[in-house]
């Protein structure tokens, strides 16, 4: 697990022993129990942004409209249709979350500003349908919400204290659960680096979206409870001005820690009601704290403790490089690893790829070169699914993949490398290689540790990619390019900028990959090293194929040497 | 054995003793009682709740000035729910716990209803004062502990259609309200009260409560072709409206509700050019005693005109005065609900409060008069 | 209808310049500024307090609440924008802006003698004097003269910002650094100044804006944040990256809300037209006006 997660469970535990003892201490002091409660009610709707903004950098302004759907769920229900809190609550729940993978799709769409403004909008409409709803009490909204009932016991008073909190808890940890495993893998991956993510078989969408639907699903969990609790909701309660005070309390508690969005709800909530006389002064302060906060501490409370506490990373040594270790033989595909057939790829009045086809032999390496702006980069995105190609067919092992996301084309086999490394920046190297080496955690830890030792990354396996002196990057990229063992590896100019021994070293990982039996397809410009390693060179100018043969060949054909170098005139 | 527990008995005693007679004064001056009150002067509702505030810390000097309640001085906490139902139900539990006996709240509908909830698990008597009479008035009956401090929107509603029936022979009205629950709430009571009156509504549009323009609504309203256009908001907002339509020619006679009443909205609404615009408030008409000290005071402490959110809070200090001294002592919220049901005429602001079993609004439609704008004031029809 | 049309249009300026104000500033930043309205609200307060205090006819309170603007603007960009962009990037600034929003909304409360309530501010040309128009077919429309002054002021703020970008050296400066801002530093512009001088006409917009609507709106009071997402609606509308678009969409706007209002009530008509931003953002993200690249996506 990592360090962040391991801390925060930590928090979390502490954090559950001073709710315990603030629950027996409190629970003959009406006001500090009511308090204490209030605190856990708003708790999961931070916890689920936290999530969207600390863990997947996606940022809500519209968790309040999830809330909403909660508390009139529940108020609707048992109000007007009878039903017990325990079947209204779970379907408001439900709604929310389906509701919220809705939200999911628009947010594919956008970033940044305009994702902010697509949730403000949702939370607007939100807010309006409340309002306009008839049966939902238009202004006066729903009162007479009764306590949640179980069996004799009415919970209310210090049991709803208990009983909040354990619902706080239980969803605290489901989080934490959650980003222990693979969806807060992927969600780190998408939040470091969104394509790379996806080109190591990570399907970005559908995470996002569950992210989406389970931040609202926390919301209206929240909600639920609300309304249960203060007897009453109406569209004031669940309008834009608790989307913003979500928001705070994660900003001020730490986003991306499950404690931090707990703390954060405490510490608004302790606010709020501690200062009381404060009137306009207060929301004045808490505007301050947040632009303090972002200024100068920008994890939040938490986030900057924890900062602060954190040891010193590790020094990066610049160790030799151990010999190259044989590589898994690689299971070869029964058709053509890569065929690509009149393949053209247009941006407006630009051809950027011109009817290029061509097909590799299994296990063999194959150099893909031609002057800069040629299309080379284009065609392999147009091959990885990252973007779809204007016209012409690509197959991969076989089956035709064009248009396919790159994570599916990922998840057939395929491992890539960027010209300019992607690395995770905030994963270690080892959590680099092992989000890429397969989806079991106990599988992805070993390959990981293979791959790491093969490559000679041993030294620097816990050091964080941002940290990565340049070759090392490139050689932490590849690691994790061939972490899920694939058997067509596309390589992006993976000597730019390496001094002569890495470069060689360079030479043997990619030789000792092929001779396993992986197909490589390598852009390069390094002459030396194209001539040394490739079988088989491919030259493109203007996006068409110019020349297609043996190294020795291509360099002596007249048609590439005036690429390269221009006629003489 | 029994010895040593018979000593240690003792000692426990004296020391029990000891530390109470350190902690009682030596002149035995009654503890003040301990009132709330959890108001909106933050937020959306500030414009209310700042001069109910500043009313209830003048009613609380005005009184212990007086000599307090049976000798001993009142003392109000007053705190900010910033206009959040769930802030103000925690601040009302907060002050229960720590021994406050009676709590006003408050500034608005659903802040009210949850601490309803909470005052009326803890027995303890709670004012508010907003027109709704469903804090009090539920599907369930009578809810003991709380009184209302406002004249109700029915009352406000009858007296004036009664005088556009009267007075201006109107028989169909059109209805522009603010999109809060006080003008949907008000809304909704006015057109009941038309239709018993005989007057058809033929027209009924919101307005949002930060409006600017309100162009489309008073053409559809006045497309429909009223006598007269019935005005429910508060804040300066409605003044707006009234300037709106007074500018898109407009002649309609504009019965506005209590909120209209005051001199800030009728120099928004273009002084004389507001034309002929009513309200019907308790503070309309030539002012009663009562109302005219609370003015001298008020305007000696603040400088400021009364507006009837200041009259509510003055009559919310002085009807949990009136409770706890008819209550001889007793401060639990039954017993202070029985001093004001036992119906003791109470003039006050609002009017003279006779409250009774089934009536926790105490006030009449002669309570509420009517004011005319006259020249950019508000005078006598 | 023409009746609509015209109050539509009045809206819509108010909409148009806070629409522009988060243009210019976004250009400058890459950042929405959530708390453009807030400003509006204070420049119309500020403007109301030289009118007042100060006992200056309304051009010098306008003049007085642009140059207030543009100063807070300056502050605004070098306390809080620059250091909150340097320590947390773009998310970083957009949540600065919405603490800023607290900071105003609330702070401007306390001031005395502007509190939580609307005042009215008084207008350019006289009072509010009423002008009829009346087409050929005798079917006539009411035009407040103060909305006639909203427009004018409108189009001498546009034609000023146009010539300010498009003629002067300084604004062609400014642009650059907006654009490339490390290519813009090679040439020798100093991108820091640039940015807050951006800014600051942002701000100093909103100000003026605020204080050219407040005889017809009143100023004061907690509808900024409200103003704030209309603005957003707009921009988003007409197009976000175009400055032309900005101030279209705040009169596309305007006249739709109108429209929207008179067919059905406030309470549905809302929504709706927020339910129009999800709708451009899904469909046209780059706005009636912009250029399908200007979204980066």
């Amino acid at each position: 697990m990592n360090a962040r997660l391991r801390d925060d469970a930590r928090i979390l535990a502490v954090f559950a022993a001073v709710v315990i003892a603030f629950g027996v201490l409190a629970q003959h002091d009406a006001g500090l129990s009511q308090a204490g409660t209030y605190v856990a009610i708003f708790a999961p709707a931070a916890i689920g942004l936290s999530i969207l903004l600390g863990n997947v950098n996606q940022i809500s302004v519209g968790q309040a409209g999830f809330f909403g759907i909660g508390a009139y769920s529940v108020g609707y229900l048992t109000v007007e249709r009878g039903w017990p809190f325990w079947t209204a609550a779970p379907l408001g729940v439900v709604l929310a979350a389906a509701i919220g993978v809705g939200l999911g799709f628009v947010a594919l769409r956008f970033r940044g500003h305009y994702l902010a403004m697509a949730t403000l909008a949702f939370g607007l409409i939100a807010a309006g349908v409340f309002h306009a709803a008839p049966f939902l009490g238009h202004a006066s909204g729903i009162t007479g919400i009764p306590y949640p009932q179980f069996g004799p016991l009415t919970i209310s008073g210090h049991a709803a204290y208990w009983f909040a909190w354990i619902v706080a808890f239980a969803i605290a940890l489901l989080s934490l659960a959650m980003l222990r495993g693979r969806p807060g893998r992927a969600f780190e991956a998408i939040r470091n680096d969104e394509l790379a993510a996806e080109t190591i078989g990570i399907p970005t969408r559908r995470y996002k979206i569950i992210a989406f639907a389970y931040a609202g699903a926390l919301a209206a969990a929240g909600g639920a409870t609300f309304a249960a609790f203060l007897g009453l909701v109406n569209p004031d309660a669940v309008g834009i001005a608790l989307s913003v005070d979500v928001l705070l309390m994660v900003v001020l508690g730490g986003s991306g820690l499950i404690s931090g969005a707990l703390f954060g709800a405490a510490l608004i909530g302790y606010l709020n009601v501690v200062g009381h006389q404060w009137d306009n002064w207060r929301e004045v302060g808490y505007g301050l704290l947040v632009v303090l906060c972002v200024i100068f501490a920008p994890g939040g409370v938490l986030g900057t403790l924890r900062r602060l506490a954190a040891r010193t990373p590790s020094a990066r040594a610049a160790a030799p490089l151990p010999a190259v270790g044989a590589a898994p033989r690689v299971r070869a595909p029964s058709a053509e690893p890569l065929a690509v057939r009149g393949v053209t790829k247009r941006f407006g009045g630009l051809v950027a790829v011109d009817e290029v086809s061509f097909a590799l032999q299994p296990g063999t390496l194959t150099a893909l070169i031609g002057p800069n702006g040629a299309g080379k980069t284009t065609l392999f995105n147009a091959i990885c699914g990252v973007g779809r190609p204007t016209a012409g067919r690509i197959a991969i092992g076989g089956i035709d993949v064009t248009g396919r996301q790159p994570h599916r084309v990922a998840a057939l086999g395929v491992g890539r490398t960027f010209q300019n490394a992607r690395l995770f920046g905030e994963m270690t190297v080892f959590e680099n290689v092992a989000a890429a080496a397969a989806a079991n955690r106990r599988v992805a830890d070993r390959r990981a540790r293979e791959v790491i030792a093969r490559l000679g990354l041993d030294h620097l396996a816990g050091v964080p990619a941002k940290d990565l002196a340049f070759g090392d990057r490139r050689r932490a990229e590849l690691a994790r390019a061939i972490a899920a063992e694939p058997w067509l590896l596309l390589v992006d100019e993976p000597a730019a900028g390496l001094n002569q021994p890495e470069r060689e070293r360079l030479n043997a990982d990619l030789l000792a990959l092929r001779d396993a039996g992986t197909t490589l397809l390598l852009i390069e410009h390094d002459m030396k090293l194209v001539m040394a390693i490739s079988q088989r060179v491919i030259v493109l100018e203007f996006g068409r194929v110019i020349a297609d043969a043996a190294p020795a060949e291509v360099q002596r054909d007249p048609r590439v040497v005036a690429a390269y170098l221009g006629t003489a005139t | 054995m029994i010895r040593t527990f018979a000593t240690a008995s003792a000692a426990a005693c004296v020391a029990a003793l000891l530390a109470g007679a350190s902690t009682a004064p030596l002149t035995a001056a009654p503890e003040p009682l301990k009132l709330a009150a959890i108001l909106s002067t933050s937020g959306p509702s500030a414009p209310l709740g700042v001069p109910e505030s500043n009313a209830v810390k003048l009613a609380e000097r005005e009184i212990n000035a007086h000599g307090g309640i049976d000798g001993r001085q009142i003392h109000f906490d007053i705190v900010d729910d910033g206009a959040k139902a769930d802030v103000a139900a925690q601040l009302a539990t907060q002050m229960i716990a720590s021994g406050h006996v009676a709590i006003f709240c408050g500034t608005r509908t659903d802040t009210s209803v949850a601490v309803a909830r909470v005052t009326g698990a803890a027995n303890v008597l709670q004012v508010y004062t907003t027109p709704t009479e469903a804090v009090w008035h539920t599907a369930r009956g009578v809810v003991k502990n709380v009184f209302q401090v406002n004249p109700r929107d029915q009352l406000e509603a009858i007296a004036l259609l009664s005088f556009a029936k009267s007075r201006l022979k109107v028989k169909t009205i059109a209805i522009l309200h603010d999109e809060n629950l006080y003008g949907s709430g008000g809304a909704t009571i006015a057109a009941a009260e038309a239709k018993a009156f005989g007057i058809g509504v033929v027209g009924d549009e919101s307005y949002p409560g930060n409006a600017t323009d309100f162009t489309p609504q008073i053409v559809k309203l006045r497309d429909a072709k009223p006598d007269a256009i019935v005005l429910w908001g508060a804040t300066t907002t409605p003044g707006l409206a009234i300037r709106s339509a007074r500018t898109l020619g407009v002649k309609l006679p504009i019965l506005g509700s209590s909120g209209i009443l005051s001199p800030a909205i009728l120099n928004v609404a273009g002084g004389a050019a507001a034309g002929e615009v009513y309200s019907a408030s308790p503070l309309a008409g030539a002012p009663s005693a009562e109302q005219r000290t609370f003015a001298e005071l008020y305007d000696k402490e603040y400088h400021l005109p009364v507006v009837s959110f200041a009259a509510n809070g003055w009559d919310a200090v002085q009807l949990i005065a009136a409770a706890l001294r008819d209550a001889h002592g007793k401060t639990d919220g039954t017993s202070l609900a029985n001093a004001l049901e036992a119906g003791r005429s109470i003039p006050l602001a609002d009017g003279t409060f006779k409250f009774s079993p089934t009536d926790h609004n105490g006030l009449v439609p002669g309570d509420v008069h009517i004011a005319m704008a006259r020249n950019g004031s508000w005078g006598s029809p | 209808m023409l009746q609509l049309l015209i109050a539509g249009l009045t809206v819509g300026s108010e909409f148009a310049l806070i629409a522009l104000g988060i243009h210019i500033i976004l250009r400058a930043t890459r950042v929405v500024n959530f708390a453009q309205g807030e400003f509006s609200i204070v420049g119309g307060l500020i403007a109301l307090t030289c009118a007042e205090a100060l006992h200056v006819n309304a051009w010098f309170a306008l003049a007085g609440a642009t140059f207030a603007g543009f100063v807070l603007g300056l502050v605004f960009e070098i306390a809080v924008l620059r250091p909150a962009g340097r320590a947390g990037g773009e998310a970083g600034v957009t949540i600065a802006t919405i603490g800023a929003v607290f900071v105003l909304l609330y702070g401007h409360a306390l001031i005395p003698g502007w509190g939580s309530d609307s005042h009215p501010l008084a207008g350019f040309g006289g009072p509010l004097n009423i002008v009829i128009l009346s087409s050929s077919k005798g079917v006539g429309a009411i035009v407040q003269v103060q909305s006639l002054w909203v427009f004018a002021l409108l189009l001498v703020a546009l034609a000023a910002l146009y010539l300010f970008f498009e003629r002067t050296y300084y604004g062609k400066a400014i642009r650059a650094a907006a654009e490339n801002p490390l290519g813009a530093r090679l040439v020798g512009i100093d991108v820091n100044s640039a940015r807050a001088i951006s800014v600051a006409l942002g701000i100093a917009l909103a100000a003026y804006g605020g204080t050219i609507i407040g005889p017809i709106t009143l100023v004061g009071g907690a509808a900024g944040f409200a103003l704030t997402i209309k603005g957003f609606v707009a921009a988003i509308v007409g197009g976000l990256e175009s400055p032309a678009g900005c101030v279209a969409g705040g009169f596309v706007v305007g006249v739709l809300q109108v429209f929207l209002q008179s067919r059905m009530s406030y309470d549905v008509a809302d929504p709706l037209v927020y339910s129009v931003l999800l709708l451009m953002l899904l469909v046209r993200p780059q706005g009636l006006f912009g250029r399908r690249d200007a979204v980066r996506d």
